[in-house]
């Protein structure tokens, strides 16, 4: 990092409260998140406490041409907040204020570092909720999961955290703050997102922070759902899931699903054989699909019955052995998250996550069993959540991460791009699927126009969605 | 993989090498809100020492997979974080797949007291112990003052055996109480003579059990401590072995006939052994867990946390507040942190004060709890009181089961 940017960033430390760490001891701890991406060394920490603080930083790094990678809980699987090219790691943990409950408008404004923990709880005496709430909910924040498509419980409902965005104010590179939606006008406040003119709020959704800093956030709130049950259905194999899934799509049958998912045989007979050991042995299914309704209980039950009709239609069956083994205690306890997953199988775990048309659902299966045929050492599982439309679908390879980890990275790029050939997309996108990214000719071109516009420096989240590094 | 550091192995690290490989950064050891498991946050040193993650779980974990992978790192910048661990161990019990990150700075301590590098305020612990058998330093003479302070048993007509060899049960106070806490190991000796047992106080063969000295790392010395106590215990001979000190409980953790006195005393009152009666108007309490006597918990033995509820219902005594969770965070009272950081561990009282609402009392089974929440405490904070000299305060002895 150059002299000047450091000499801006000490006195910053005295500006605002922000805190500085620029001490190697303390930078090892900001080097990754939990993905398997390669790795950054920065230069310097800054937590700020306040948006002005944030301006500040901005404006140095800017000058001195320094990147700057923003932080929340680096609870992401694609190396988005992994500094690269060294620089500043920007921690919005310190903005962690919730500013405004409204109920007459249906809107919660909160900071990027608030931790949805935070925010549910904050919530839950008013009767809401927020419509997206990731596995990582405990550590995760708001930042980081409006900055890379945070899904989850309630992607059948409302498919992506962007979705739940009513408004956003952004500090751009050079240290302009913007506010988004009707917030545009300060009269006018967060209420609406589509007004004025186009979407701004969408450019900085999943922008893994190229674009700009996000300082303030609108949800839109849900009222707290008064009944919960979960069910699950055995099938033949995928196509079936896959058909089950494409009606309920189709029928919209999804406004009391929080979440649903789909499961492989390898997963259903190791939950079957650790809570049933027994039945492990005899025939199983090949494939499992299982939802969590949360809603009015009369409808739930209603959209309980339709869903088991299209699922016997498509051959499947009941299969509570599955809910009563992991599913249902999965969704209440909800402890379990894709990355532990490879503490039980290797080390560590190396996931992409891909947007799935569910009528392509199968070849993404198909791109899983290539791979695990080519690359044997890395054991490989799918996980396929259902959304409104489509499905999110992500691919785990467990390594071990001593001896492994180079190889199960290069095994993931190859991944990535037959994903894409199959005709999934990248979700997620950080930097373990930038190379794709640069495929997408016009959409590249235009991606790199706005931010040359906003970024002139490139000095954000430079080599995320593969723009600069 | 590196191993050295100069060429210096890492011995200690070595035992968590698979913990070191197989944290997935899910950052729950950092911070995690989890309101329906009673988790408002993860680590009292962010909250009040420093924010940089190099003081957190997965910071430790980071900083010795780096060293032991032969990354340069300044060790003595590594000390001071590594000093700045309360051992509250909620990093460990928040961990999903059960990693061990306190542990693993207890080794990463262990490693630094190796190569010398351990704090001054450290090893000035370590002097405290060796000189006058507690880490405060207080001297060794007045380890037993406590017992002319026998007012409540003597004016129910009670007396205690104390100083005597016979016995069948041993009550060792602790540091905490014997020191820091007197009037709370007077009040248990009183309580256990009223319920008719009668003790044998090791007066001047008492030793500090080492338990400060493990937290900080001296390995050695601990044990060295420890095996000192055992050798005085073991020559009175005991059927009983009663103590006030969670920590030091955490030290005879698989030792046999070892109980605390909170758990004694929650039997004692459910089983009608000790009978109370209140004599004032009973506050509304508010019960202080304490995370050593949670660590306790973890290692299979009863929870102490648990047995304060129960000594209270017992006794009617109005408790607010939510239900005992196991994530509440360190009053600074562990770890060394009230040597090591003193303002930071006053903060951390501090914030766990602030964070009771409605309480006319605060009240902990942990005699070093007690005296870190008095010193931060302000006339205008509800008292704080150990469990036995809380009912001193508040009741009087109805009879017990001699």
């Amino acid at each position: 990092m150059s002299t000047a940017a450091t000499d801006g960033l000490v006195a910053l430390g005295n500006f605002a409260g922000a805190a500085l760490l620029t001490d190697p001891v303390d930078l090892v701890a900001y080097r990754r998140d939990t993905s398997a991406a390669t790795p950054g060394k920065p230069d310097a920490v800054v937590r700020p406490h306040t948006a002005e603080a944030v301006v500040e930083v901005l404006q140095r790094a800017n000058r001195a041409r320094t990147p700057v990678y923003a932080r929340g809980g680096a609870t992401m699987y694609a190396g988005g907040v992994n500094p690269s090219a060294g620089g500043i790691v920007l921690d919005l943990g310190g903005l962690n204020r919730i500013l405004d409950i409204d109920l007459d408008r249906g809107i919660v404004v909160c900071e990027p570092g608030v931790r949805f923990g935070a925010l549910l709880a904050a919530l839950r005496p008013h009767g809401q909720t927020i419509g997206i709430v990731p596995s990582t909910a405990p550590a995760a924040t708001i930042g980081g999961a409006l900055s890379a498509h945070a899904l989850g419980t309630g992607s059948p409902q409302f498919q992506s955290f962007g979705d739940e965005v009513a408004g956003l104010e952004v500090i751009l590179a050079s240290g302009e703050r913007v506010c988004t939606g009707s917030a545009a006008s300060s009269r006018a406040g967060y209420f609406q997102r589509y007004c004025i003119g186009p979407d701004l709020t969408g450019l900085f959704l999943g922008a893994d922070g190229t674009l700009g800093i996000v300082v303030a956030v609108a949800l839109w709130l849900h009222p707290l759902p008064e009944h919960r049950q979960t069910n699950s259905y055995g099938f033949a194999d995928a196509a079936g899931v896959q058909r089950c899934i494409l009606e309920i799509q189709r029928r919209e049958l999804v406004g009391n699903i929080w979440y649903a998912g789909a499961y492989e045989a390898a997963t259903i007979k190791a939950r079957i054989g650790q809570a049933f050991p027994e039945k492990a042995q005899g025939p199983l299914p090949g494939f499992a699909l299982a939802v969590d309704y949360r809603g009015d209980s009369g409808r739930v039950r209603e959209d309980e019955q339709r869903i088991a009709e299209i699922a016997a239609r498509c051959g499947g069956v009941p299969f509570p052995d599955f809910d009563a083994a992991y599913f249902h205690r999965l969704r209440n306890d909800e402890v379990y998250w894709y990355s532990f997953a490879g503490f039980f199988a290797m080390s560590r775990c190396a996931i992409l996550m891909a947007s799935v048309p569910t009528d392509r659902m199968t070849a993404f299966l198909d791109v899983i069993t290539a791979q695990r045929q080519n690359y044997p050492q890395y054991p490989l599982g799918a996980a396929l959540v259902m959304c409104r439309r489509g499905l999110h679908g992500g691919a785990l390879a467990f390594y071990d991460e001593a001896t492994q980890w180079q190889g199960a990275v290069a095994a993931m790029e190859e991944c990535a791009g037959t994903l894409v050939a199959a005709g999934c997309v990248p979700y997620k996108t950080g930097k373990v699927w930038a190379a794709q990214v640069k495929g997408f000719g016009p959409y590249w071109g235009l991606l790199q126009r706005i931010k040359r516009e906003l970024d002139p420096h490139g000095i954000l989240s430079p080599g995320d969605l593969g723009l600069g590094g | 993989m590196a191993n050295t550091e100069a060429g210096t192995p890492l011995p200690h690290l070595g035992d968590y090498f698979k913990d070191l490989y197989h944290c997935s950064d899910c950052g729950y050891c950092v911070d995690a809100i989890w309101q329906e498991r009673g988790i408002e946050h993860i680590c009292a040193t962010l909250g009040s020492h420093s924010p940089g993650l190099s003081y957190s779980g997965q910071g430790y974990i980071k900083l010795a997979r780096a060293w032991l992978e032969g990354e340069e790192l300044a060790l003595p910048t590594l000390a001071e974080r590594v000093f700045s661990c309360t051992g509250c161990g909620n990093c460990e019990r928040i961990c999903p797949i059960g990693l061990r990150p306190m542990n693993i700075n207890r080794a990463l301590r262990r490693e630094l007291v190796d190569r010398d590098l351990a704090p001054q305020s450290a090893t000035g612990i370590c002097a405290n112990v060796s000189s006058q058998q507690n880490p405060g330093g207080a001297p060794f003479a007045e380890r037993y003052a406590f017992v002319d302070r026998r007012a409540f048993a003597e004016s129910a007509g009670v007396g205690a055996t104390h100083q005597g060899a016979g016995a069948a049960t041993i009550y060792l106070p602790g540091c905490a109480a014997a020191h820091a806490r007197p009037a709370e190991a007077s009040a248990a000796v009183e309580l256990l003579a009223a319920a008719g047992i009668q003790v044998q106080l090791l007066g001047d063969e008492d030793r500090c059990c080492g338990a400060p000295l493990r937290e900080l790392g001296f390995a050695a010395a601990a044990r060295a401590q420890g095996a000192q106590l055992a050798e005085r215990l073991n020559a009175r001979g005991y059927d009983l072995l009663l103590t006030s000190g969670c920590e030091c409980a955490n030290t005879f953790i698989g030792m046999d006939r070892q109980r605390t006195f909170a758990a004694w005393l929650a039997d004692a009152m459910e089983q009608g052994v000790l009978r109370l009666v209140a004599s004032t108007e009973l506050p509304v309490v508010a019960c202080m867990e304490s995370c050593q006597a949670t660590q306790a918990t973890r290692a299979g033995n009863p929870d102490d946390n648990a047995a304060l509820p129960r000594i209270l219902a017992a006794l009617g005594v109005p408790v607010v507040g939510d239900a005992a969770s196991p994530y509440r965070l360190c009053c600074g009272g562990s770890g060394g942190m009230a040597a090591l950081h003193p303002e930071s561990s006053q903060a951390m009282a501090r914030a766990r004060i602030d964070a009771v609402a409605g309480a006319a009392a605060l009240v902990s089974v942990d005699p070093r709890c007690v005296a870190q929440l008095e010193a931060a405490r302000t006339a205008d904070d509800p008292p704080v009181y150990g469990i036995a000299e809380f009912l001193r305060c508040h009741f009087t002895i109805a009879g017990g089961a001699a």
